[in-house]
């Protein structure tokens, strides 16, 4: 049994800590003992001026093409549970 | 046998769903909506007390106040007769959008122009979480340090606005406000930036200026 989350560099979440809980909590129920398969998703956005799209270093949000500031985030700030695997 | 089930589910999901409908329900009533951040001891509650000082002659203000315990905030609030409700979260460290929509059905926000939710004192997950808010801002207190926006980034990124509240205490603390601005318009380069101290007044009149300007976008485009 696994469990794929997919977790971006840019939110509140950490694998160890996810693992750690999950150990607890799943104990005693069908989840005990199911794989944790954690991704890390890189953080980007794409420039709203020149339309390219960066990899977020340090979480600067300045265009590193042309240097504009208004950028949207495109990856990177959410966690997604994936798929279930089960027997 | 082994079974793949999708899920392809963030776990975000039912927090924005509920955070949507109760922004529905504020827009319904016109309503601008601040959800108020920073650590515990930066001043929200003096810069709330402060904002509305300001702007109670133009708007009517209601104040939803998030604590883990106690109701200290709510009633020097109500002393000076301002509609607050105290939230409790019971040891959570921020609010969510289910908290909010608690608050929503407990009172009312009938005649009222602004709500502002002053957070959990918490610099990290508060961030995480929509409420149904317009905007959020954060206050970060001067003697925090210049290093804050590259420690908590995502509150810095979340945020419309940031207030470098007790600048009072410049002359007195190694916080350097220009190194401060700089990092957090790294990492927000569109933050707006206020230099405030709840002490002395200074600041809270471009502060309450450019809420009201917000406000009233949000009002007149209603």
């Amino acid at each position: 049994m696994a469990i794929h989350i997919k977790i971006g560099e840019i939110t509140g979440f950490n694998p160890e800590s996810i693992q750690f809980y999950f150990s607890i909590i799943s104990k005693g129920t069908i989840a005990e003992n199911a794989r944790l398969i954690m991704e890390i998703v890189p953080s980007s956005a794409k420039c709203m001026n020149c339309g390219k799209v960066y990899s977020i270093q340090e979480r600067v949000l300045i265009c590193p093409y042309c240097g504009d500031i208004n950028s949207e985030i495109l990856t990177g700030k959410d966690v997604i549970i994936e798929t279930l695997e089960v027997e | 046998m082994v079974k793949v089930i999708n899920v392809r589910q963030s776990v975000f999901e039912e927090n924005n769903k509920i955070a949507m409908k109760n922004r529905e329900f504020f827009d319904s009533l016109n309503l601008f909506v601040i959800n108020l951040m920073s650590a515990p001891g930066a001043g929200k509650t003096s810069i709330i007390e402060r904002t509305i000082d300001a702007l109670k002659e133009k708007f009517k203000i209601g104040v939803i106040e998030g604590d883990i315990t106690s109701s200290i905030d709510a009633e020097k609030l109500e002393k000076k007769g301002i509609p607050t409700i105290q939230l409790n979260t019971g040891g959570e460290c921020h609010l969510d959008a289910n908290m909010i929509s608690q608050a929503i059905e407990n009172f009312n926000f009938n005649g009222l122009d602004l709500i502002i939710i002053e957070n959990v004192g918490n610099l990290v997950c508060p961030a995480e979480f929509k409420v149904g808010e317009d905007i959020k801002v954060m206050i970060l207190s001067a003697p925090e340090g210049h290093d804050k926006p590259k420690k908590y980034p995502l509150m810095f990124m979340e945020s419309s606005a940031l207030l470098i509240n007790k600048i009072d205490l410049i002359p007195y603390i190694d916080t350097d406000i220009n190194a401060l601005i700089k990092n957090a318009k790294e990492i927000n380069p569109n933050i707006q930036i206020f230099k405030t101290s709840a002490k002395t007044g200074e600041g809270i009149k471009e502060w309450t200026e450019w809420l009201t300007e917000k406000i009233v976008q949000k009002r007149g485009n209603i």
